[in-house]
């Protein structure tokens, strides 16, 4: 079998799994929800053919009898119950797991499951004909074509603008070659001529991977009459056929009972509408790159950074007037293309987000809770990089957000709270972070508890802890071994916790913070930067030494006195524009002698979270885009340092872990 | 052809005594170039240098051995590459590739300070030369961050 | 009057077959072009109604000739043709301005079919 069409199979199988858990757990929220049972039918058959193809005979079986309820379903033969429901999320667990094995083994075949005997449970439940048959009354006029609120309002305001709505159906030649092309060419014209496509069925994207037969269907908004649309469209070459109607969207509007078919219909054009608009910009501007390639040009972008400070250094000797203009052209040109290479690299974090709702489900499940699982910004862009690595620390979070965080019903309820939990999965850009939180409504966590902990592991004594601000207090969760529950839950109890979140995420140049309110809830705050290859940097220098710190790290950078700096309990603090700032002498930190007798210091005031503190360094030398590159694993018991950067004279920079330092 | 009884060594001086490593892990052989120590790292390692654009560290054999080094006029570092990982080690002279057979490595009981190091022997005639496993002479190198917790609040 | 047809390919055999059709259809073959940067030439020269434009050649390839032609002659008619596989090219072509295209290797049909419709 072709090694590659496998990859391609599992890639794909992926996504369809993925679908699926989707769909059912919309359908778990609204068993009437017509578009989900038809993106499920759907991706089980799509699947089903895939897996046929292969020669995955048992997970096409599967599929099969999946397919078929779903379809009994959808007919609305049979009425879908939980029992059902439960049953189709364990098949779909069966089909990853299939995958699984395909990937590791090569055969679909699951030792420990006779998947055949599970298939025909669908059987049995497919045959119950207990639930009343409808009878389907299939809207034959056509023109009265039913659609989402969205797009309908957008239809009612083209109308008012002068513009007129169809639904267009296009039908392309026997044997037309390139059907994704032809039909962006019915798709370019259209808009060529002011017009807009509201939706498509099949879906833009099943367009584009030639996923339709010959026939597609449009809504359309445009100023043209229907005979110049038609023509328009039918000027292109291997059109066969082109119908064209009124869309009458008054009468939609206000038709009182809708039927069941025109029900369904309505509710597929809303997915394709949601997905359309967008979609329909990918449809001709998007390849697929092999991400080698793209971490091969992160690579020699790095070069080019370095070859370009190089050459700076070197010219700045001479100072010359004709070379200094290139110079800064060449500097303008490769910040753009750095920018590029580092935009092309960004994933909307929906990558990462997708397989939460199923854990979500499961996990609250598991616990009897019951969760109101929010996610938002998932279009939030960040580096692919961070894609493999934060998922984990995300799922801890949100365990412990269900497991810990929010309460059993009965306590809700005692508390007066809403008996359903919520916990949002959130992200946003912030400056040049990218800032994930999970938030929950829960219990809070109990100050008193952490305190009592971090006395009794000697981490602090009552005095230090009565003053202690809650953010710092709440940090020794974060340190490894630190637990405030005594015995770990099923669930979480896995010898992982918040100080996997803490490390993972520090490894990826990032932080991590808790704010939390007694009874009101948690909020876990992670902050990564927007890229991790190439960042801005101050340089320092500590006896000759070069370092770099972060600029996403630095407040400002000042100078300040030895008589500015006292001693509060052990720490070098100084009082900075009213704040009180410990102060840090890098070259104490990094075990390096200082021999300056200078009474200054200069400092960079650094931020971690939501606290500051100074780095005295012997000299500030400028700032410099650097590329990080690892120390490696010889190293990973250095925590003070992030990585290293190749200076432009070739010598190496170790840059300044600053949440580690202090 | 390569007999299966037959391997190969790369052959290096450190503090007079002649020691080697599977030639098939050593990469390169280059000058002592400028090294920028690493504060706070293991006191074997020397600390960073820059081959090729790569951060590669560099670690002193001798000391990692416990082999007494005067300070030598000749200096230079041996890459290896060992499952992904790039290392150097700063050696004294270098020798060369040698052709051995399994016959000629011996066990030797004065060797259990170098633990698991070393391999054995090898026994060339008069010359004796340290034959070292690069594998747990990296494992010892490589400190592994342990975590042992509880669930947290 | 018969169309003017201007042919750009870098295969010699390819244009000979294309010319084939073409003349046979009725059209009139008014020159051929084994590059982009003859393409750009001739057009100047020749002023066709209809350019049939081979993507991949050497020199310049076919979607910057129909580019560097549109910019002196927005107005021009150029059908790509593309080999299996090249959709994205095509597209890419398409929004460089070409008006149709053809996949190689033809029908005689298809060839018709897109000097009709280009009018």
């Amino acid at each position: 079998m072709n090694e590659q069409y496998l990859s391609v199979f599992i890639d794909e199988s992926k996504e369809y799994i993925q679908t699926l858990n989707d769909s059912l757990l919309r359908l778990e929220k609204d068993y009437q929800d017509s578009e989900a049972i038809n993106e499920t039918f759907r991706a089980l058959h799509t699947l089903k053919g895939m897996a046929g193809t292969m020669g995955f005979e048992t997970m096409s079986k599967l599929c099969h009898k999946m397919e078929q309820l779903l379809d009994k379903i959808r007919s609305k033969k049979i009425k879908l119950d939980s029992a059902m429901l439960d049953r189709l999320f364990v098949g779909v667990d069966l089909l990853e797991k299939m995958i699984d094995s395909i990937v590791k083994s090569g055969t679909d075949q699951l030792p420990e499951l006779d998947v055949i005997e599970f298939a025909k449970g669908f059987e049995i439940l497919s045959a119950e004909t207990g639930n009343k048959e409808i009878a389907i009354e299939r809207d034959t006029t056509g023109a009265i074509v039913a659609l989402s609120d969205s797009v309908e309002r957008v239809i009612a305001e083209a109308v008012k603008e002068g513009y007129n709505a169809y639904q267009m159906t296009v039908t392309l030649s026997e044997g037309t070659q390139f059907k994704a092309v032809r039909m962006y060419m019915v798709f370019k014209a259209i808009e060529d001529h002011g017009g807009q496509i509201l939706s498509s069925k099949p879906s833009v994207e099943d367009i584009e991977q030639e996923k339709f037969d010959r026939e597609v269907e449009l809504i359309v908004v445009i100023k043209e009459e229907k005979e110049t649309l038609r023509n328009m469209v039918m000027s292109i070459s291997e059109i066969e056929r082109v119908t064209i109607q009124d869309i009458l969207h008054a009468e939609v509007r206000h038709e009182p009972v809708e039927k069941v078919e025109t029900e369904e219909k309505k509710k597929e054009k809303e997915t394709v509408k949601t997905e359309s608009v967008k979609e329909r910009r990918r449809l001709t501007q998007t390849v697929r790159v092999d991400i080698d390639k793209l971490d091969n040009l992160m690579n020699l972008m790095g070069e080019l950074v370095i070859s370009r400070s190089r050459i700076a250094d070197i010219l700045r000797k001479y100072s010359i007037k004709e070379v200094d203009e290139s110079l800064s052209q060449l500097n303008r040109i490769s910040l753009d293309l750095q920018n590029v290479v580092m935009k092309i690299r960004m994933v909307p974090i929906s990558f990462v987000f997708n397989r939460f709702p199923r854990m979500v489900r499961d996990v609250a499940k598991q616990l009897n809770k019951e969760i109101n699982f929010i996610v938002e910004g998932e279009d939030t862009e960040l580096d692919r990089t961070f894609v493999e690595d934060i998922g984990e620390p995300i799922l801890h979070m949100l365990r412990n957000a269900i497991d810990h965080g929010i309460e059993s019903k009965e306590e809700r309820l005692a508390k007066g709270k809403p008996p359903v939990g919520t916990v949002v999965l959130s992200a946003r850009h912030e400056g040049n972070n990218v800032v994930i939180e999970v938030r929950d409504d829960g219990r809070g966590i109990d100050r008193a508890a952490v305190v009592k902990k971090a006395i009794e592991k000697g981490l602090i004594t009552e005095a230090q802890a009565e003053s202690m601000p809650d953010e710092k207090v709440y940090e020794f969760l974060l340190m490894p071994g630190f637990s405030t529950k005594s015995e770990a839950t099923e669930l979480s109890g896995r010898g992982v916790g918040l100080d996997v979140v803490k490390s993972v995420v520090e490894s990826l140049n990032g932080t991590v913070s808790i704010e939390s309110i007694k009874n009101k809830g948690t909020t876990v705050t992670v902050r990564l930067p927007l890229t991790l290859a190439i960042i801005q940097a101050l340089l320092v220098k500590i006896n000759n030494l070069v370092y770099a710190i972060p600029i996403a790290n630095i407040d400002s950078t000042l100078n300040i006195s030895k008589e500015q700096i006292q001693k509060i309990q052990d720490r070098q603090v100084s009082v900075i524009r009213g704040e009180i700032i410990p102060i840090v002498r890098l070259w104490d930190v990094l075990e390096l002698p200082h021999q300056s007798e200078d009474s200054i210091y200069n400092t960079v005031i650094v931020r971690v979270g939501n606290r500051k503190y100074g780095l005295a360094v012997d000299t500030l030398i400028g700032q410099e885009d650097i590329v990080i590159k690892s120390l490696g694993k010889l190293f990973s018991d250095v925590r003070i340092f992030s990585g290293g950067a190749i200076l432009g004279d070739g010598s190496i920079a170790l840059i300044l872990d600053v949440a580690n330092i202090a | 052809m390569q007999n299966e009884t037959e391997f190969e060594v790369f052959v290096f001086d450190v503090g007079g005594q002649e020691m080697a490593f599977d030639v098939e892990h050593v990469s390169m052989v280059i000058e002592r170039p400028e090294i920028t120590p690493v504060p706070r790292s293991k006191k074997t390692v020397l600390g960073v240098m820059n081959l090729r654009g790569r951060i590669v560290p560099v670690v002193d054999l001798g000391m990692l051995l416990g082999v007494k080094v005067e300070k030598a006029e000749d200096e230079k570092i041996v890459v290896v590459n060992f499952e992904e990982i790039e290392v150097s080690f700063l050696v004294n002279r270098v020798k060369g590739v040698l052709r051995c057979n399994v016959s000629e490595v011996e066990k030797l009981s004065e060797l259990d300070r170098f633990g698991e190091k070393c391999k054995g022997i090898i026994k060339k005639g008069e010359e004796l030369i340290i034959y070292l496993n690069l594998e747990k002479t990296l494992g010892e190198l490589i400190a592994v961050a342990e975590y042992s917790s509880e669930e947290v609040w | 009057m018969a169309k003017r047809v201007l042919i750009v390919d870098d295969a010699a055999f390819m244009r000979m077959l294309l010319k084939d059709i073409i003349t046979k259809a009725g059209y009139e073959v008014v020159g051929e072009a084994a590059n982009g940067v003859e393409a750009v030439e001739k057009y100047k020269e020749l002023k066709p109604d209809v350019v049939t434009m081979d993507i991949t050649m050497p020199e310049m390839n076919g979607i910057d000739a129909i580019k560097k032609i549109r910019e002196f002659a927005p107005d021009a008619k150029i059908i790509v043709c593309s080999a299996m596989g090249q959709q994205a090219m095509v597209v890419e072509a398409i929004q460089a301005g070409a008006k149709d295209f053809i996949v190689k290797p033809f029908q005689h049909s298809r060839v018709v079919e897109a000097l009709q419709k280009i009018g």
